[in-house]
C-alpha cells in the first residue's frame, strides 16, 4: 500500500511509460555502447515508481535503511562496475522491474547489485523477499498471468532449484513466461569450505531442464547479456514458458572496467505465430459448412484482445463456447457461453473447434458424436517435449494448425465473415436465441443447486462463493485462483466480463502454487488499483504458508479465503472410492488425508505471520460480515484471510 | 468431465425407472442416514445435501431435495452406471441405503433462489 490510497493507477502508467523510454534510450539502433542505467535514465518524478518496499525507510520487517549518502545510491561516475551490476542492467533493459527470491550465497553478487544499485537507480526494481523458493517462482507466475510478461526469480544453486522445481512445473504446464536466474559456483578453486561444495553443481539446470522453454549457463558477460535476450525472447513467445540462467559467482562478482563492459544486445519486438493462409481458409470453410460447430478454449486469451476476438468469433457463427478455464476466455454471462450446459452442445456438435484446447481427449472422448468434425489450433503441436506427460492423450483431429490461437483468430474471423457474407438466410440468428435461452437456464440451474443448502453447517462451497461476490462485484475485483476444487461455482454464479478477472489455475495441478500465485498476482493488481481475491484450500497453503508473510511485508493487498475442508479432499475421495471397488470400505479412507486432530487454527498462523484474518467461521450467516471487514482491511493495502470452514468442494 | 456422458446416461436412466419401480418408500432412519451419506463419500460427488456438483460435468448429479425413490437409489449403489464405484452390501446394507434414502428425503426444499437476494446479481 502506498500512501496514496489503494486505488491508484500511476504506478502502471508510470511503469510503462518507464520502459518504453529505457528501450528507446538504450536500445534504438542495434546494440547499443553500456552505459549504466543509473546514468541513462536519471531520478525523474514523473517516471517514479512506487516500490512496494520503500527503499530508505524501514519497512515493517528485517529492512536495515541505506545511509542516505551512499556513495552506491548517488555515484554518477562509478570507477568500478561489478559484474552483477552490469547484469541486473540488462535484466532492467528487458524490462523486468521485480525480483522475488529466498536468499542464498551462489547469487549473493546479484542480491547485493540489486539491493545496493538496481533498487536505488532508475528504474527502480522492487525486490520480494519470499520464505521458500517454490513461493519466488510461483509469484513470478502470478505476476505473468496479469501483466503478461515475466519477472525475474532468483534462485540459490542446488537446494534453491531443487525448492523451487514443483513451481517451475506449473509455470510450464501453464505455459507461463517467467525468467528465473540461479546462482553457480562453477570455479571448483573458488569455493571454500565444505556447504559450498554442497551447494554446486555443473549442470545444475539438468534437473528441471524436462520443463524449461531454454536454458544456459553463460561464462561470460557478454554470454550472459545475449543468453538473457534470447532466453527472454524465448519465453515471451508462444508457447509462453519458464527459462533459467544459471550464471556463475565469479561472474557475478568480478568487477569490470566501465570501459570494457558488453554492450547491451537489443530486445527484438516478439510476435506470435499465426496459423499458415491456406489451412485457416480450409478452417473457415469447415466451420461455415457445419450444422452446429462448438468452440471450446483453454489458454486462449493472452491478453484482453484473445478474449475480444473470441467474443468476435462466436458472436459472427452465433455457435456456442466452452471455456475449460486455462484463461478467461469469455465473458460468463455471455449468452453464448455454454460452459455450464456444455454436454448438450457437445452432444449435437458436428464440429469441434479446440483452441490452445489442452486436452482435446477429455473434451470430445465419448462426449461428441463420432461424426464430428475435429479442428485444432495450438502451439502445442509445434512445440513439445516428451519426458513429462502433460501433452494429454493423443487425439486425431481433421485439421490440426500448429499456431498461436490468439494470434490467428483475426484471419480466421476474417475469412469467416466473408464466406458468411455470401450465405442466404440466417439460420444463425435463431440459434443465437435458443443458446442464449440454455444460457439462462443454466444460470437458473446453478442458482437453484446453489440455494440447497443454504443455510446449513459445514457452509456449502456455493454460498462460500456467493458471499463473496456479492461483496466484490461492486469493486474491480481480480479472482487469482483456480476454481476446479470450488466445482467452478464462481464461473457459474458471477458475472466477469474482463480478461483479468480470471486467470485460470495452476498448471500442473501441484499444491502450494496458490499462497505465491495468488500474492504475486495481487502485486501486479496493485499497480492498477485493484481489488483481488483468492479462494484456497487449507491443504494449499500448508504447502506455502510463508507467502502470507510476504504478502504482509510487502504490503500486498489481498483478500485470501481459506475453503477449509479439513484436508485433502480429492484424495480422501479417491481412496474412498478405491476401498468400495475393493469391497473393503471406506471408513479408513480419511487416514492420510485430513488435516485435523488438531486442527489447524488458519486464522491464528495468518495473524502470526501478520495478516489480518479471522476464524473459523462455520455459520453461513457469519460469512457475509467476515468477507466485508476482511474487504476494508484489503482496501487499505493489507492482506486478509478468513478460515471457511466448509464442505469438501 | 470427461466422465459426464456416462454420468448424464445415468441420471436419464434413472429418471426413467421411477416408472418402472413406481414409488418407493424410505423406512429409514434420517440421523443415521445422514451420517452414513457421509461417510460413505457420497457427498464428495453429489454435494453434502445432495444438491450436486454443479453444471460444469464430471460431478455427481444432484440427489435432493425431492429424491428418487429407494429402490431407484438402491439400484444405483448396486449396479451404478458410470464411473460411481459399486456398494456391495458388505459395505452399505439394504437398512443402510433405506437410512441414505431416507437423510436424502428429510433434506428440505429450503429457500428458491429468487428468495436469496445475493443468488441474483
Amino acid at each position: 500500500m502506498t500512501k496514496k490510497g489503494f486505488l491508484q493507477n500511476s504506478n502502471k502508467e508510470a511503469f510503462s511509460l518507464k520502459r518504453r523510454e529505457l528501450l528507446r534510450g538504450a536500445m534504438i539502433t542495434g546494440a547499443t555502447a553500456y552505459v549504466p542505467i543509473s546514468l541513462a535514465t536519471p531520478v525523474s518524478a514523473k517516471t517514479k515508481m512506487q516500490p512496494s518496499v520503500p527503499v530508505f525507510e524501514s519497512a515493517d520487517g528485517e529492512q536495515t535503511p541505506l545511509p542516505t549518502n551512499s556513495k552506491i545510491a548517488t555515484d554518477e561516475k562509478p570507477s568500478q562496475i561489478w559484474g552483477s551490476d552490469y547484469m541486473v542492467d540488462v535484466l532492467r533493459g528487458l524490462g523486468i522491474d521485480t525480483v522475488a527470491m529466498n536468499p542464498g550465497s551462489t547469487f549473493n553478487g546479484l542480491h547485493e547489485s540489486v539491493v545496493n544499485h538496481a533498487m536505488v537507480t532508475e528504474p527502480r526494481m522492487d525486490l520480494i523477499t519470499a520464505t521458500h523458493e517454490e513461493i519466488s517462482v510461483a509469484f513470478a507466475h502470478g505476476y505473468a498471468k496479469v501483466t503478461g510478461k515475466p519477472m525475474c526469480a532468483m534462485l540459490h544453486s542446488t537446494v534453491g532449484l531443487q525448492h523451487a522445481s514443483m513451481a517451475i512445473y506449473n509455470a510450464w504446464c501453464d505455459r507461463v513466461p517467467v525468467f528465473l536466474i540461479v546462482g553457480a559456483k562453477l570455479d571448483s578453486a573458488r569455493r571454500g569450505y565444505a556447504v559450498e561444495w554442497l551447494h554446486a553443481v555443473n549442470d545444475g539446470a539438468a534437473l528441471v531442464r524436462d520443463f524449461l522453454k531454454w536454458d544456459d549457463q553463460p561464462i561470460s558477460l557478454i554470454n550472459y547479456s545475449e543468453s538473457a535476450v534470447r532466453a527472454y525472447k524465448f519465453s515471451t513467445t508462444p508457447p509462453y514458458g519458464p527459462v533459467l540462467l544459471a550464471v556463475p559467482a565469479f561472474l557475478q562478482k568480478d568487477p569490470v572496467a566501465p570501459d570494457k563492459v558488453p554492450d547491451i544486445p537489443p530486445l527484438p519486438t516478439t510476435t506470435a505465430p499465426a496459423g499458415e493462409p491456406t489451412a485457416v481458409k480450409k478452417a473457415a470453410e469447415m466451420i461455415v459448412a457445419a450444422e452446429y460447430p462448438v468452440i471450446v478454449a483453454d489458454r486462449l486469451a493472452r491478453t484482453a484482445r484473445g478474449m475480444d476476438l473470441l467474443v468476435e468469433l462466436a458472436e459472427l457463427l452465433q455457435a456456442p463456447v466452452i471455456d475449460a478455464g486455462g484463461r478467461m476466455n469469455f465473458p460468463w454471462r455471455h449468452p453464448l457461453n455454454q460452459t455450464f450446459a456444455q454436454n448438450d452442445a457437445l452432444a449435437q456438435t458436428d464440429l469441434l473447434l479446440g483452441l490452445e484446447l489442452t486436452d482435446f481427449w477429455g473434451i470430445s472422448k465419448d462426449r461428441i458424436p463420432d461424426t464430428a468434425k475435429r479442428i485444432s489450433i495450438t502451439t502445442l503441436d509445434y512445440y513439445m517435449k516428451s519426458n513429462y506427460q502433460n501433452f494429454q492423450r493423443f487425439t486425431s483431429v481433421d485439421l490440426a494448425i500448429a499456431a498461436d490461437g490468439e494470434a490467428t483468430l483475426p484471419s480466421l474471423i476474417e475469412h469467416i465473415r466473408y464466406l458468411l457474407s455470401r450465405e442466404k438466410g440466417n439460420t444463425r440468428k435463431k440459434r443465437g436465441l435458443e443458446l442464449a435461452a440454455d444460457h439462462k437456464d443454466a444460470l437458473m440451474r446453478s442458482r437453484e443447486a446453489a440455494a440447497v443448502g443454504w443455510d446449513n453447517k459445514p457452509i456449502t462451497t456455493a454460498r462460500l462463493c456467493a458471499e463473496l461476490y456479492d461483496k466484490i462485484r461492486e469493486e474491480d475485483w481480480a479472482l487469482v485462483s483456480g476454481t476446479i476444487f470450488q466445482q467452478h461455482w464462481p464461473q457459474q454464479l458471477w458475472d466477469a466480463k474482463k480478461h483479468y478477472q480470471y486467470m485460470g489455475d495452476s498448471g500442473a495441478y501441484g499444491l502450494g502454487y496458490l499462497p505465491g500465485a495468488s500474492i504475486g498476482a495481487a502485486y501486479a493488481h496493485k499497480r492498477a488499483g485493484r481489488l483481488p481475491v483468492a479462494i484456497g484450500g487449507d491443504g494449499d497453503l500448508m504447502y506455502a504458508p510463508g507467502a502470507l508473510w510476504s504478502a504482509a511485508h510487502h504490503k500486498i493487498p489481498l483478500l485470501y479465503i481459506i475453503h477449509n475442508n479439513g484436508g485433502y479432499h480429492q484424495e480422501t475421495m479417491l481412496i474412498q472410492w478405491t476401498g468400495v471397488l475393493r469391497n473393503r470400505g471406506m471408513d479408513r479412507g480419511q487416514i492420510g488425508n485430513v488435516l485435523t486432530e488438531p486442527n489447524i487454527d488458519f486464522a491464528a498462523l495468518a495473524r502470526s505471520l501478520g495478516v489480518h484474518a479471522e476464524g473459523p467461521v462455520t455459520d453461513p450467516a457469519d460469512l457475509g460480515p467476515a468477507i466485508a471487514r476482511a474487504i476494508s482491511i484489503v482496501k487499505q493495502g493489507r492482506p486478509a484471510l478468513i478460515d471457511v470452514v466448509a464442505e469438501g468442494r | 468431465m470427461r466422465h459426464s456422458a456416462y454420468l448424464s446416461a445415468a441420471t436419464i436412466l434413472l429418471l426413467g425407472l421411477i416408472s418402472v419401480y413406481g414409488k418407493g418408500f424410505a423406512a429409514g432412519n434420517v440421523d443415521r442416514g445422514r451420517d452414513i451419506y457421509i461417510n460413505a463419500g457420497c457427498g464428495h460427488c453429489h454435494g453434502t445435501y445432495g444438491q450436486g456438483g454443479g453444471n460444469y460435468g464430471g460431478a455427481g448429479p444432484k440427489l435432493a431435495p425431492n429424491p428418487l425413490d429407494y429402490e431407484v437409489i438402491q439400484l444405483q449403489i448396486r449396479t451404478p452406471m458410470g464411473i460411481m464405484p459399486a456398494y456391495s452390501p458388505t459395505l452399505l446394507s439394504d437398512q443402510d441405503i433405506k437410512d441414505i434414502s431416507a437423510y436424502l428425503s428429510s433434506i428440505p426444499e429450503g429457500k428458491k433462489a429468487r428468495e436469496i437476494l445475493i443468488l441474483n446479481r
